[in-house]
């Protein structure tokens, strides 16, 4: 597992323990989670957030990568990278086979499902039956589905994705977000339909120094 | 992770605003790796400027503000009869106030010469053996920085106009005047970087101070200006007298009673024979009626008796008849000479008579004339007598204290200059700290996203590089 990861887990508790505390109508619950710009960490903190809530709930987790134009998934999570989503997406893949287990954990209650082979994201191709089907056999035996998506203003597909979700978390750059774009961002959220469980901000001087103090 | 519990539900929609101490807080926080060092800056260039001034010296003089006659002086003061109606007494303020024009500045500039004032002097002129090292680097220093020996500019040696600017600008740059209303003493300070300097200047000015009190309550423009008034006065008043005694002349009415007594006199007695020559017309007239009458009726009995024969008291009464009309001619001829006579004597008493009026309206007008040129003559001699006061050795601008020689500098106050470096540097580092924090659009801290987004803060993340990774 990637060292960030591992600085993570303990950074997280808070994330996933507020995602376990929340109830939701269906199962697997779908949480998306989003930024509003390129670099906020989302990736990494979804990881670290599904890795939070199999290893500390005991459940079956998935993790899909959403981001099919910058893969980074599977560089943090240490896996192969090969085949994934858009293999999927474009046919060439059974979801079963392009699923990853995190050996890490020892158990297998952790489903990835990396972006796969780089390539620009095609208009509308989650909204097909193939990608929600895709969806609904990676949450297959989970509780929770983790969905790694781009961010909400570069990329059309994180708003057609939040159509197929519960709640969403909103990664925050802190020192590169601009409050308004935040603002917007949780206001488009919440007329989706979308429970915003919360915000993370990341990459904060202060935090920095706080956790080099302790 | 530190977790940061929602405050949404106190300020849910933001609106409350920035909290101002936590603003400060966190900008100082965010922008601390600049602060502590413009921090360090501001006092070392508080230090600089500090250590690069060179020592101030000051010198000290009075002037005492006498008010006379002199300074209350006007044009009016010669027409005003009143003692309130004359202009005030300069006060203190007022003196100070004319003491600030920039001529006395420039003359003392032109004077003094420009050079000399705007010359920094050398402060290593007085180190010598026994000076520790330290404080004649500090006095080097201060002279390199200072520019000791550099000609402001180049320029003739009678100084040019942007020197005598220059020189001005020194000068009232580093001159105090100070009074107070409950008192006369002007107090006057002057400060230059030597000792010897200062006092020369403070003299120059003081001297220059007392030059144009002198100047402005001078008597002698009053004089200048009032003399022709005087002179004419003189003139009306001359004018008055000659038509006066013009008119005495021509009316001859230096015995004026005597004259007036004489016609009148004069005028009854030809009024009185008048009147008896009327009354004897009157009487002259009534007997020849009567005689006439008695005439007629003895002729009527004459006729009837004897017609031819004449009778003797017929021809009386006819002889009498034309002895009658005979005054009556004569009594005639003079009662017309008598009213021609009396009409000449009333037309010369009313003669007299306007002369008299002319003769008092002249007479009123010379000795107008002559009380208001005398008055006028009496208050100039009073004012010669002013204008021959020797004004320099008079002046009511007194110097009350020569100019002092204080060799115990007055400044800079260094350790004060360092310390406002520091406290400037430190007010200014935290408020344009607190500025950009306040401007700063961007989300940077937990609570900040809480209360702008009103959305509950999962947690915050550090930012860890790769030498954190690496540990």
């Amino acid at each position: 597992m990637n060292k960030l990861l591992s600085r993570l887990n303990h950074l997280v508790d808070p994330v996933w323990t507020e995602i376990s505390r929340q109830t939701f109508d269906r199962t697997p619950a779908r949480i998306l989670f989003t930024s509003t710009e390129r670099g906020a960490g989302t990736t990494s903190l979804a990881a670290a957030t599904a890795i939070g809530l199999a290893r500390n709930l005991r459940v079956n987790v998935a993790l899909v990568e959403t981001n099919l134009q910058a893969p980074a998934l599977a560089n943090y999570l240490g896996i192969q990278s090969e085949v994934g989503l858009s293999d999927v997406l474009d046919g060439r893949m059974d979801i079963d086979k392009a699923t990853r287990r995190l050996e890490a954990l020892g158990e297998l209650r952790l489903h990835i499902l990396s972006s796969g082979s780089a390539r620009l994201p095609l208009a509308g191709e989650f909204a097909t039956l193939a990608a929600k089907v895709a969806l609904a056999k990676l949450g297959e035996g989970c509780k929770y589905v983790i969905v790694d998506a781009p961010p909400i203003f570069d990329h059309s597909e994180t708003r057609i994705l939040l159509r197929d979700v519960d709640a969403a978390v909103l990664v925050l750059r802190a020192g590169s977000a601009r409050r308004e774009d935040a603002q917007r961002a949780v206001r488009e959220l919440q007329d989706s339909g979308v429970r915003v469980i919360g915000t993370l901000l990341n990459r904060t001087d202060e935090a920095a120094d706080r956790d080099q103090a302790a | 992770m530190n977790e940061q519990r929602s405050t949404s539900h106190q300020d849910p929609d933001g609106l409350a605003g920035p909290d101002i101490l936590q603003t400060v807080t966190l900008g100082v926080k965010r922008s601390r790796k600049w602060l502590i060092p413009l921090v360090i800056l501001g006092t070392f260039v508080g230090l600089y400027f500090a250590l690069s001034q060179t020592n101030v010296y000051t010198s000290e003089a009075k002037l005492l503000l006498r008010s006379g006659s002199r300074e209350r002086v006007t044009s009016e003061s010669l027409v005003t009869t009143s003692e309130e109606d004359r202009s005030a007494r300069p006060t203190t303020e007022a003196e100070i106030e004319m003491l600030r024009d920039q001529a006395i500045y420039q003359k003392v500039a032109r004077t003094f010469g420009p050079a000399e004032i705007l010359k920094i002097a050398d402060p290593t002129r007085d180190d010598g053996a026994e000076t520790p090292w330290a404080v004649r680097t500090l006095h080097s220093m201060q002279a390199w920085v200072q520019g000791v020996g550099k000609p402001a500019h180049e320029c003739t040696p009678g100084g040019c106009q942007t020197c005598i600017a220059q020189a001005v600008d020194v000068l009232t740059e580093n001159v105090a005047l100070e009074g107070s209303t409950d008192s006369n003493v002007i107090r006057v300070t002057y400060r230059a970087n030597s000792a010897e300097r200062a006092r020369a200047v403070t003299q120059a000015l003081v001297a220059a101070y007392v030059e144009r009190h002198v100047d402005q309550f001078s008597v002698e423009p009053v004089l200048e200006m009032n003399r022709p008034k005087v002179e004419s006065a003189k003139q009306r008043r001359d004018e008055a007298a000659q038509a006066y005694f013009d008119h005495v002349r021509t009316c001859n009415i230096i015995d004026i009673e005597v004259q007036r007594r004489v016609l009148i006199e004069a005028g009854a007695l030809l009024e009185r024979d008048y009147n008896a020559a009327m009354l004897k017309r009157d009487e002259v007239q009534a007997e020849r009626t009567a005689v006439t009458n008695r005439m007629n009726g003895l002729g009527a009995q004459i006729n009837l008796v004897r017609e031819s024969a004449p009778n003797p008291t017929y021809l009386a009464l006819k002889e009498r008849v034309n002895e009658l009309d005979v005054d009556a001619a004569t009594n005639s001829a003079r009662l017309e000479r008598l009213s021609s006579e009396v009409a000449s004597q009333r037309t010369r008493i009313e003669g007299l008579r306007e002369c008299e009026r002319t003769h008092a309206a002249l007479g009123a007008t010379r000795d107008f004339e002559a009380a208001r040129s005398t008055e006028l003559m009496r208050r100039f001699s009073q004012l010669e007598d002013l204008g021959s006061i020797d004004l320099h050795s008079e002046a009511n601008l007194l110097v009350l204290q020569q100019p002092t020689l204080n060799f115990k500098k007055d400044g800079p106050k260094r350790e004060k200059i360092i310390l406002a470096a520091f406290a400037f540097s430190l007010v200014a580092g935290i408020w344009l700290a607190a500025m950009r924090e306040f401007f700063d659009r961007r989300l940077r801290h937990g609570p900040t996203v809480e209360r702008q987004l009103g959305v509950r803060l999962l947690g915050t993340i550090p930012e860890y590089n790769s030498r954190d990774l690496a540990a």
